[in-house]
């Protein structure tokens, strides 16, 4: 393997890394804090 | 001031390169170059996907049930009217690139795309290749990182930072603390290296202005240098006082200019060919934007592939460099517009606009080399910056014309100086809405220095390289807060 073939597929496995990040973080559950301090605003409101 | 670890760190930062560049400039723009080529060869492939991936999501948005919130709170009106608001839009997105580019890029791919087809195909793909740079794709990177600021900033009451959607979603953890912080600074690089870039440029064009005005030849670094100080001496004054009104005055007065160009060279030059080509190109490129977000150029031959990085992932990373400070600028004007509305005008009115900018002055390129032989196309070969001089030249009126776009090149670098320094203040001080002038003053400097930088290089490939080296991390932030807002929108309509 080239020196240049190795660089090429370190930088792919990070982005493909990073996909997997996004998609883990788009379907992790997380508590709903921009909605409750929405609803917090209105009640104040 | 000095306390401010994240200003420091961005000043830091942005002053070595600038330092690097001013010593060592062939050194700087060798290894830009060569860093460039090995991150679009690798990962060309993942920008393209990301730029597609913004604009889908972007028209999704405006067509699902999300398309009704207001960016505010539910009975917050518009702050501007929409007439006003399209045109500050105009305004954000008419900048000295569009001066240098109008005549000289339909050109430069044609005489790459000749070589592969017949002329006429040739004419017609360098007209949609141009389109393509400066149109959807590219106000999709601008419109979602305006609407992730504008969503967080004015409905879920963040600061106008980076960092703040994504802690605001995932909540204040340490890797959120992390990605967040270095996301602020990557902006704050980017931003610094993209509008030291466009200073570059546009010393470039005024550079190619007075040489046309006063028939001077190979003026090269000194007038460059010359022109360079003025726009520092321009740009100060400004950053000491709150001039925002006076900018605002400033940079519609260059916007104008532009605009009553356009139209002169439309009526003054050969009305009916422009339009129709015009014509042509919006059906093009209505019929064939999508897919070609999605081009690679993987089967062509070392030319194209090179010219695809020079060019398409150049001008896409270009965008990304610009997307914090132009996203800053127009989520704040458009305080009180749903999502779709804001979606649809800023992505369509800038896009449709372009389409009829580089129509009528790619039009006249195409039209003077269809009449007066080869001479326009060693112009774009020889010197770039000279072509919109040229083609004002075939028209009446050349000296005013050609003054024109000198002062209006002027005006747009001074704004977008000025602007930019705000935002990177704002950014560097953790949101603060009113950056002392110190640290406005210590921006203005630094992205002098950087401009500096690029005009010594003497070479807009070299200042292409450097901005996309400081510009490509931001992709992976782009895609981050799309992911934040698309979560944010999901809790909100639970």
């Amino acid at each position: 393997m080239s020196w240049d073939n190795l660089v090429d597929t370190l930088l792919n496995v990070m982005v493909f890394v990073f996909i997997g990040v996004l998609i883990w973080l788009y379907l992790k559950e997380v508590p709903d804090s921009a909605g409750s301090d929405r609803e917090r605003k209105k009640e104040q409101g | 001031m000095f306390k401010n670890a994240r200003l420091l760190i961005a000043l830091a930062l942005t002053g070595f390169v600038a330092v690097w560049g001013i010593v060592d400039t062939p050194g700087l723009a060798a290894f830009a170059t060569s860093l460039v080529k090995v991150l679009f060869r690798s990962r060309g492939w993942f920008i393209m996907l990301s730029v597609s991936v913004l604009l889908i999501v972007s028209i999704w948005l405006v067509f699902s049930p999300y398309g009704r919130l207001k960016l505010g709170q539910d009975d917050d009106e518009p702050e501007f009217s929409t007439i006003s608001w399209l045109t500050m839009l105009f305004a954000a997105g008419m900048g000295v690139g569009l001066l240098y580019n109008g005549g000289a890029e339909p050109i430069t791919h044609f005489l790459l795309a000749r070589q592969y087809g017949g002329e006429r195909e040739a004419a017609a793909s360098a007209r949609f290749i141009t389109n393509f740079h400066w149109g959807l794709h590219a106000w999709a990177i601008y419109g979602t990182t305006g609407l992730v600021i504008a969503y967080f900033g004015f409905r879920q009451g963040c600061a106008t930072l980076i960092s703040a959607p994504i802690q605001r979603v995932f909540g204040m953890t340490t890797w959120t603390g992390v990605v967040g912080w270095l996301s602020d600074l990557m902006a704050i690089v980017a931003i610094a290296i993209g509008v030291g870039g466009s200073v570059a440029m546009g010393v470039f064009q005024v550079q190619g202005g007075i040489e046309s005005l006063f028939d001077l030849q190979n003026t090269g670094l000194p007038l460059a240098l010359g022109i360079f100080v003025v726009l520092v001496v321009a740009y100060i004054f400004p950053l000491m006082v709150d001039l925002s009104k006076g900018m605002a005055l400033l940079s519609n007065t260059a916007m104008t200019i532009a605009g009553l160009l356009m139209v002169f060279v439309l009526l003054a030059g050969p009305t009916a060919y422009l339009m129709g080509g015009i014509v042509e190109a919006i059906g093009e490129y209505a019929a064939g934007v999508l897919p070609h977000g999605f081009k690679t150029y993987t089967f062509f031959d070392q030319r194209v592939t090179d010219w695809f990085g020079s060019w398409t992932l150049t001008y896409m990373v270009w965008w990304l460099a610009w997307a914090p400070f132009v996203g800053v600028f127009i989520a704040r004007i458009s305080k009180g517009r749903t999502i779709r509305e804001f979606l649809v005008g800023v992505m369509l009115v800038p896009t449709v606009f372009s389409v009829f900018w580089f129509g009528i002055f790619g039009g006249m390129g195409f039209f003077m080399a269809g009449r007066s032989g080869d001479a326009i196309l060693k112009i774009v070969e020889t010197n770039m910056s000279a072509t919109t001089f040229f083609l004002l030249d075939a028209l009446p009126f050349s000296f005013l014309t050609t003054a024109a776009v000198v002062v209006a090149a002027f005006l747009f670098v001074v704004t977008s100086v000025v602007s930019a320094a705000f935002v990177l203040g704002m950014f560097s001080t953790g949101g603060d809405l009113n950056p002392s002038v110190q640290v406005k003053l210590i921006w203005g400097v630094i992205l002098g220095a950087l401009g500096l930088v690029m005009i010594l290089s003497n070479s807009i490939d070299a200042v292409k390289a450097i901005i996309a080296v400081s510009a490509m991390p931001f992709v992976f932030i782009v895609l981050l807060l799309v992911v934040c807002l698309l979560k944010s929108l999901k809790m909100e309509a639970r």
